[in-house]
């Protein structure tokens, strides 16, 4: 079977007038998030989905309502599925104020947007095989549960055990795909365009980037230290927090939404541009297999532009939100300032990517200044991490085929 | 940092010595009632000299006393509301809040509604009165004279713990090897030992990302957080009869099996030797072992130490991904500094058989931890490694010595013991600790102590 590959869908619309604060606007929608929710189990493409309420200001009324999705395969089927579950919820569509009953495909073609970069952890998976997946490595562990409990294990080399497991599995009757599928990834890193492209980046960064960028977080910095221009970043009590805060780390997984203007001028928006198309031909080249920097725990990531000059950044992750910016902190700093020292009250970058985000405090305090709540967020496997994605996958193309000792050894590993 | 430039006489013993030469130690739960005519800052003004500071040698047989307070006590006392705000959230909320309940996994028997002290349900917790001594009942007459000055200014106590040292904990285990070294600290650093910055264990100072991360403030600008740091208290007690019957029970009365268990649950012997450098045995009676040891290069599929063991969860070293080096230094931004110690009588018996006998009798430990930052260290590391399901790649253990969080759907509690050709299971492990209270407290430098006196309510 050919891969599936999956793609990004932005939607960000004008909310329509006279809704009043943000509370009782984003409370309606919450009310609505558990039969959204049921009904968007139903979109077999969908991964993980959300609608946010999106304020000019940090705090401020909302202007703007989101709604992403992470999905299998063409973007029309998709569209198609969600209109279909989505039906029941019109009403609440038409908080955008160009939406018009029975028109949600129309709607999207209007007002969906491109994400120059697209973050994926598990690419080729789609989320009917991220299910089956887990199903067979569910059954196969529950298996060699009973082996051991039996003390069927005694005295068996991996092969054995393996040959017993698969012939245990074949038992249950149960049709399941089993073995290598195609996930549509490259055979082996090209090694030489990656060079060529890290050669490259680093020669455009090193003339032309970094420089103009220095000279200009200079004159920022001077702007900034005017009385009245400074950095106001949240504070550690914030009572805005509180509804992002008693949200998450509720389960496995976690969805970010990030929303900051750009800083002025049109060489900020420019270098922006560049930095995120530089990314995704590095993470297209170099790092497919999905490693962000060294971290493992992302599902779905990606910067969004908005023509108004604002970034819209949506991460869909493992873990608790201090281990995922300390991750970010720790590991991919470098690309973090490379991408928001463009935007508003960024800590203090030099030369686009020094200090920046490896400030740990400050940088924490300012992804919460222009963090949004999530009004609807949704997630197709949330007892799953990319971890577990891959290993499953892995446990499937193993439970085929002949293997050697090593190799049967390395299959069992997995459980 | 190559000399010492912490501020050794503003900051209290207790964060850069443990006192072990003064085994008996009172941990005392004070409360100020808000009727008139409790005076908690002349309290704090009359016991301001006597407390410990860093700059006295440790080895003294001479009584310790250190204190702390929790950001209701920081009221008490007199600290705005505003001034408040500029604490760090965590201790604003308090241990016993649903949030941090959530974060830290104490739910049913460990819900803060079930707590001996500093819950909802239990009178307000003001302060923690730190007291040591050589000898029982020279530690009796040091409490004696605290309560005495305490009650003296309309305080009361409500609860109390004691804490002894032993060199073993509980289960049978020796305890507290691994221990961070405070760079700039007067105290001997051991080769094995790793070094780090002061700023993570004592605010003012860089931290491991070397920034001076925001200290509390006073409206009048006293930096109140400078040579203080945040203590986290927790009386975690230990179910002894319990887990060695757990034990026996896995490895179906063979007591050397049962005993292998226990060391792959916590990843070392009862000697401390680890399971990475000794993983079949324990070193004999007498011997030494080294206590070094590298994950990544001994133990990389952990057949020897599991990667769901205690020790692995509470401090992963270079074990994580993505590369051995990035690990080493991720993992040094969430250490702690425990300075717990051991409640109650210990087991009279040695062996597994002995020890399974429940008495009945409450024993723990009084975990006692130091940190600069609550989230980032002790928060981290209990949500992160201690009691997450998914930790080092699993799908679904937990800390099978110490969590106490359960999945109300899957309450599955194993221990997957890594190995060739086939990993074995601790299947159906029940929990063996509960923790019966407590809370997090702002330990302050003497100075603090001195601006927090002279507050007027």
């Amino acid at each position: 079977m050919p891969a599936t590959q999956q793609h990004p869908l932005t939607v960000v619309a004008p909310l329509r007038d006279g809704l009043g604060p943000l509370d009782a606007v984003s409370a309606s929608m919450k009310a609505l998030r558990d039969p959204v929710i049921e009904r968007l189990r139903g979109v077999k493409t969908l991964h993980f989905g959300r609608f946010v309420l999106l304020p000019d200001e940090p705090g401020g009324p909302p202007t703007r309502l989101a709604f992403e999705s992470n999905h299998d395969g063409e973007r029309a089927p998709h569209v198609k599925e969600l209109a279909e579950a989505l039906a029941p919820f019109e009403d609440a569509l038409c908080l955008w104020k160009d939406y018009r009953k029975g028109r949600f495909a129309d709607f999207v073609e209007k007002h969906a947007l491109p994400a120059p970069t697209f973050y994926l952890g598990h690419p080729g998976l789609t989320v009917e095989q991220i299910h089956a997946d887990d199903e067979v490595r569910d059954r196969l562990a529950g298996l060699l549960d009973e082996m051991d409990g039996a003390d069927r294990l005694d005295g068996k080399s991996a092969y054995q055990i393996r040959e017993e497991l698969l012939a245990k599995l074949a038992d249950d009757g149960k049709p399941r795909t089993l073995g290598f599928v195609d996930r549509g990834l490259p055979v082996q890193p090209f090694a030489e365009r990656r060079m060529h492209l890290v050669i490259a980046g680093t020669v455009l960064a090193a003339v032309g980037v970094v420089p103009v960028t220095a000279v200009q977080e200079i004159f920022e910095r001077i702007e900034e230290s005017k009385p009245g221009n400074e950095p106001r970043l949240i504070g550690e009590g914030d009572p805005r927090l509180d509804p992002i805060i008693d949200h998450e780390d509720r389960v496995t997984q976690n969805g970010l939404t990030h929303f900051v203007p750009l800083r002025p001028g049109k060489w900020r928006k420019a270098t922006m541009r560049f930095v995120l198309w530089f990314l995704e031909q590095a993470r297209q080249k170099i790092a497919y297999q999905g490693t962000l920097g060294g971290i493992s725990s992302i599902h779905f990531a990606r910067w969004v532009i908005l023509d108004d000059d604002r970034v819209l950044f949506f991460s869909n992750y493992d873990g608790s939100w201090e281990a995922y910016l300390g991750d970010f902190v720790d590991k991919a700093h470098l690309y973090l300032s490379a991408v928001w020292s463009n935007t508003k009250w960024f800590p203090k970058t030099y030369g686009l990517v020094l200090e920046g985000a490896s400030k740990e405090s400050t940088f924490k305090q300012w992804v919460r200044t222009f963090q949004v709540e999530n009004q609807i967020w949704y997630s197709a496997y949330p007892k799953l991490t990319v971890q577990n994605v891959l290993d499953n996958a892995r446990v499937r193309e193993g439970a085929v085929g002949v293997m050697t000792e090593d190799e049967a050894q390395a299959w069992l590993r997995l459980f | 940092m190559a000399t010492s430039d912490l501020e050794l006489d503003d900051i209290q013993g207790i964060l850069l010595f443990a006192y072990a030469s003064l085994a008996h130690a009172a941990y005392v739960h004070v409360t100020f009632p808000a009727a008139a005519g409790t005076k908690p800052n002349a309290w704090l003004g009359k016991i301001a000299k006597d407390i410990a500071a860093s700059n006295v040698h440790h080895g003294k047989r001479g009584d310790k006393i250190n204190v702390a307070f929790t950001a209701e006590g920081l009221a008490r006392l007199g600290v705005s509301k505003k001034e408040i705000e500029s604490f760090p959230r965590e201790l604003q909320q308090g241990m016993g809040h649903d949030l941090r309940a959530h974060v830290l996994g104490d739910d049913a028997e460990n819900h803060p509604d079930t707590w001996e002290v500093g819950g909802p349900k239990n009178e307000p917790l003001h302060a923690l009165l730190l007291l040591y001594s050589h000898e029982p009942d020279t530690l009796e007459k040091l409490r004696e004279r605290e309560v005495g000055r305490l009650s003296d200014h309309g305080g009361a106590v409500v609860h109390v713990d004691l804490g002894h040292v032993r060199g073993k904990e509980h289960f049978g285990f020796a305890d507290g090897i691994e221990q961070p070294h405070i760079a700039g600290s007067p105290r001997r650093k051991e080769a094995h030992q790793v070094e780090i910055p002061a700023g993570e264990f004592i605010l003012g100072y860089a931290n491991a990302y070397g920034e001076m991360p925001p200290s509390p403030r006073g409206g009048d600008g006293f930096d109140i957080g400078k040579n203080g740091t945040y203590l986290v208290y927790r009386k975690l007690r230990q179910h002894v009869g319990r887990f060695w019957e757990a034990m026996l029970t896995q490895a179906e009365h063979d007591e050397k099996r049962a005993s292998l268990y226990a060391a792959r649950i916590i990843g070392r012997w009862p000697s401390g030797a680890p399971l990475v450098r000794h993983p079949l045995e324990d070193v004999k009676h007498g011997e030494t072992y080294d206590p070094a040891f590298d994950f990544d290069k001994l133990d990389r599929d952990g057949s020897r130490c599991p990667f769901g063991a205690h020790i692995r969860r509470a401090n992963p070293r270079n074990m994580l991904p993505p590369d051995p080096q990035a690990s080493m230094k991720a993992v040094q931004r969430h250490r702690l500094l425990r300075r717990g110690r051991p409640y109650g009588p210990p087991v009279a018996a040695h062996s597994p058989e002995g020890r399974a006998k429940d008495d009945g009798v409450d024993r723990g430990l009084v975990f006692l931890v130091l940190n600069a930052s609550i989230r980032r260290q002790f928060e981290f590391v209990q949500q992160t490694w201690l009691n997450n399901p998914k930790f080092a790649g699993l799908y679904h253990e937990r800390d099978p010595l110490v969590a106490t969080a359960k999945d109300d759907d899957d309450p599955r509690a194993d221990l997957t013991m890594q190995g060739t050709p086939v990993r074995g299971k601790l299947a159906g492990l029940p929990r063996f600790v509960t923790n019966r209270g407590g809370g997090y407290f702002f330990l302050p430098g003497k100075k603090a102590i001195a601006w927090l006196a002279a507050r007027k309510r």
